[in-house]
């Protein structure tokens, strides 16, 4: 299971945890196969992000985007930022993994313009 | 020698006092007769205050549809009090102006600190609390303590930064090994200074230890996980570096649904931006 943000969701791809709204609505049930549909609704719902599993081809396409230098950089400096912190409560967790996502969204988007 | 904490906040009383706007909107919010154009009287007589609160008001921190372009209409959507708690938070930056900036770049701590105010009141909304706004301006005020410090202890100041960034050991653990007290003492004195309520003195002395807190353990609980959020998501710093332990019973007792954790994450992202550019804005 991982977190990942909406446009990098692919319709197929199944959802590992309830997903709601930011007033606590549900908006669909884990173990959905996100549609085209789906997609479209959660943009207007505003879902910016999402617990998915991935198949091994989706985990290896979302893995070949991310430069492992890149990867192993910024888990180097959450490691360190999170040095006090217990990462096995649920919410610890959460925070982390959006730490990680947003790292990483933020090196990508720094690299593009060197980028191939 | 090292002056304690309740002589520091003394010595600066002059520097960090509260603009009496604040003050005087109490006075007049406690008579039970005024009406919210009294009340947006004493507003509109600081114009920088007003077109602030003005802009918060009808930014994503509110989401009201249409446009709300006068105070009194302001409080009487807003609330007495909501608002009263926002001009607080307006006007504390200002009290700060003359901090000098050679330990710590004071726009990265107001960052820091609007962070934490947002994260609070989001918290805050979730748990449905009747004033959100308290919550904000407790998160905002919660390292009112720091900036203090640095004024008056540049130099242990210093050394206590070094060493917590070496060792790894939290902030607030190296001033208490240094100093035998801690940010957080500091800025209850001077809250307690301003003669600011209860609920803000614990929520800000509290908010490493949100155990201790007495009266106010849903606040001191709130702005303990809204600091831990703001810090974790780099936004902005007021001198910690680590990302300080989650309090399990505080987080328990805030009885929040995890599920909605990550809707939250937007919604804070979403409201921090509003409010950094409001509140630290060009708009002087």
């Amino acid at each position: 299971m991982r977190q990942i943000n909406l446009e990098n969701t692919q319709p197929g791809m199944v959802l590992a945890k309830d997903l709601y709204d930011r007033n606590g609505r549900l908006i669909l049930k884990e173990g959905t196969s996100i549609t085209e549909q789906h997609l479209r609704t959660f943009k207007v719902w505003r879902i910016t992000a999402l617990f998915v599993h991935m198949t091994g081809e989706q985990e290896k396409v979302e893995e070949e985007r991310i430069d492992p230098d890149v990867q192993k950089r910024v888990d180097f400096k959450l490691k360190q930022k999170f040095r006090n912190a217990d990462l096995s409560h649920p919410f610890m967790d959460m925070l982390y993994q959006n730490c990680q996502l947003r790292a990483l969204a933020a090196a990508l988007k720094s690299e593009k313009p060197h980028g191939t | 020698m090292v002056l304690d904490a309740a002589s520091l906040v003394r010595s600066v009383s002059t520097v960090a006092s509260l603009p009496s706007i604040y003050d005087r909107l109490r006075t007049v919010i406690s008579r039970p007769l005024s009406s919210a154009r009294d009340i947006g009287g004493v507003v509109s007589e600081d114009p920088g205050l007003t077109a602030r609160l003005l802009k918060l008001v009808n930014s994503a921190f509110f989401g009201f549809p249409g446009r709300i372009d006068t105070v009194s209409r302001a409080i009487t959507i807003v609330g007495t009090h909501q608002l009263s708690d926002l001009t607080l938070a307006t006007s504390v930056i200002k009290a700060f102006d003359s901090v000098p900036q050679d330990l710590v770049d004071m726009t990265s701590f107001w960052c820091h600190s609007l962070a934490v105010g947002v994260c609070a009141r989001v918290i805050a909304s979730q748990r449905r609390e009747d004033n959100v706004e308290r919550f904000f301006v407790a998160g905002m005020l919660h390292d009112i303590g720091l900036p203090i410090m640095y004024m008056k202890l540049p130099r242990e100041m210093r050394q206590i930064l070094e060493r917590s960034k070496a060792t790894g050991e939290l902030l607030d653990t190296v001033e208490k090994a240094v100093l035998s007290y801690d940010h957080t003492d500091v800025g209850r004195f001077l809250l307690k200074g301003w003669n600011l309520p209860e609920s803000l003195q614990e929520a800000v002395h509290f908010h490493h230890h949100p155990e201790r807190a007495q009266h106010f353990p849903v606040e001191a609980a709130a702005i303990h996980l809204a600091d831990l959020i703001a810090t974790a998501l780099d936004m902005g710093s007021g001198g910690e570096y680590w990302v300080p332990p989650l309090d399990v019973k505080a987080w328990d007792f805030l009885g929040l649904n995890i599920n909605t954790i990550p809707a939250m994450w937007d919604e804070i992202q979403c409201q921090y931006e509003d409010v950094v550019k409001i509140m630290l804005g060009k708009g002087k």
